[in-house]
């Protein structure tokens, strides 16, 4: 067993490849994402450690553009992040310079995914612990769209999703509430599926929201908190709701 | 060309050269967006733009180093014989392993540049033969370097220090000037300019005087162009301004 991890991407004599699922390991323990995609608006949600007292928390940034039009979050390895969410802004842009036209939210994330892929599958190298959530909309007909890839190259399209830590239970849970939603009902949908496996609000949570006229926007702290506070009272009201019935038996 | 929200680039020259070459600056300021959060200065997108021209000017292509020195020196040699010059003299006189040496020491430094000339005054030559055949050598085949052939007016505005317009040309030379132009028209937009400008300009005057200076090319310019348009960029962004047309696209749709 021991012999078939050390070399990188041999397969095991059962069929495993170690090193690509100790990468997924390494996502199961990163910071918990969530991507709700609503019918006008994406949302992008990731847990955040505390800062540091002494930290610029401006410098730790865990959503990003990688164009006008397209988001990441993800949760892994964020040194391998960097790299990775660089080759796709040079590709984004490389795109735009050979065919004129802004990539799609498929494209890039396919570039991705083929990406991760090419470190599975070649000498000397490591997969990306990355998994990553892809958001955007698409420039043509201005449809939103949530992808996900994984540190095996593959992608596939969401309606709602979510990786890292805990993101059985986020899943579940979005599996259960998930409905049609838009503008800031899609917002409250993504930070209650964050709110399940993460303490308190505001500062354990970034949020970012892509709209189609305005492109991505940084939620502030206080807006986060606001409408976790929000959640928290419609909670109370819920389990108040089913505490009263019986009493009035 | 809106470079990016508040940062215009106008380029003249070789017309395949201009488009790749802005395209090419417009998404490497972009990218620096990207992965910095914060756009470019107009200072820096102009010294940025100056460096990928220095390089391209220096570049030079591993065969082209071969090719284009023979090249030059075959077009002076055939000159030479052309002219008459009377080689069988020095044959008789001098041992010809001494004459092959010195002829190669001879054409690598001393002549090369002549070369050159003559070279790019026979390439002028041969494309005007060529035309009839709708062929057109490019000027690097001559050359070691492939240079983009194109010069930069790049304006824009910043926060912290306002509008600034920078000129550069193909040769790679930054100013940072108060007006600039380039091609045949600048002759005479530019004493037009160094009369007119002054510091402190408002809008309206500012476009007068590029009227005058679009009136000034159109009646003086054999080869005026037919249509101007005029772009302006300050603290709202980078906007197209106005047209000035003499031929209207419609007109010539329904020709």
């Amino acid at each position: 067993m021991a012999r078939y991890d050390r070399a990188i991407t041999v397969f095991s004599p059962d069929g495993h490849l170690f090193q690509v699922e100790y990468a997924l390991e390494a996502v199961r323990k990163g910071n918990a994402a969530v991507g709700v995609r609503g019918t006008d608006i994406v949302v992008l949600g990731v847990e955040k450690k505390s800062a540091a007292k002494l930290q610029d928390s401006r410098s730790v940034k865990k959503i990003v553009n990688l164009d006008d039009h397209i988001a990441l979050a993800c949760a892994g390895l964020k040194a391998d992040a960097r790299v990775l969410i660089n080759r796709a802004r040079i590709e984004c842009q490389s795109h735009r310079l050979t065919v004129e036209d802004p990539v799609t939210v498929e494209y890039i994330t396919r570039y991705i995914a083929g990406l991760q892929q090419k470190y599975t599958q070649s000498g000397g190298v490591r997969p990306f612990g990355l998994s990553t959530l892809i958001v955007g909309f698409d420039p043509y007909s201005g449809t939103p769209a949530l992808y996900q890839t994984d540190p095996s190259g593959t992608f596939s399209a969401w309606k709602a999703n979510a990786t890292g830590r805990n993101s059985n239970s986020i899943r579940e849970f979005l599996e259960k509430n998930y409905k049609e939603t838009s503008g800031q009902e899609t917002i409250k949908l993504a930070i209650r599926a964050l709110l399940e496996v993460v303490e308190s609000g505001g500062k354990n949570i970034e949020v970012a929201v892509m709209t189609k006229e305005h492109g991505l926007r940084q939620l502030e702290e206080a807006e986060i908190d606001a409408i976790a506070a929000e959640i928290e009272a419609e909670k109370e009201a819920a389990e108040a709701a089913k505490k009263a019935p019986p009493k009035e038996k | 060309m809106v470079l990016d929200s508040h940062k215009l680039i106008a380029a003249s020259g070789e017309s395949g050269d201009r488009v790749q070459f802005t395209e090419y600056i417009q998404k490497n300021v972009a990218l620096y967006q990207f992965r910095n959060g914060i756009p470019l200065t107009t200072a820096a997108a102009a010294n940025f733009t100056r460096g990928e021209l220095a390089t391209a000017l220096r570049k030079v292509h591993p065969l082209a180093i071969l090719v284009a020195p023979s090249l030059r020196f075959c077009v002076w040699f055939v000159g030479l014989l052309a002219s008459g010059f009377p080689f069988h003299m020095f044959l008789n006189e001098i041992p010809v392993k001494f004459l092959v040496i010195s002829l190669l020491i001879f054409v690598a430094a001393m002549l090369d540049a002549q070369c050159t000339y003559w070279s790019l005054r026979f390439l002028d030559l041969a494309n005007l033969v060529l035309k009839k055949f709708l062929i057109r050598l490019p000027m690097h085949i001559f050359l070691l370097a492939n240079p983009y052939f194109v010069n930069i007016l790049l304006a824009g505005y910043d926060k912290e220090t306002g509008p600034s317009l920078y000129y550069i040309d193909y040769i790679a030379t930054l100013h940072k000037v108060d007006k600039g132009a380039f091609g045949y028209g600048s002759y005479f937009s530019l004493s037009m300019m160094d009369r007119h400008y002054h510091s402190g300009m408002t809008v309206e005057q500012a476009i007068d005087l590029v009227d005058k200076c679009i009136m000034e090319i159109r009646s003086r310019l054999v080869v005026a162009p037919l249509n101007f348009v005029i772009k302006i960029v300050d603290k709202d962004g980078a906007r197209e301004y106005a047209w000035r047309e003499s031929v209207k696209d419609a007109a010539v749709a329904s020709a």
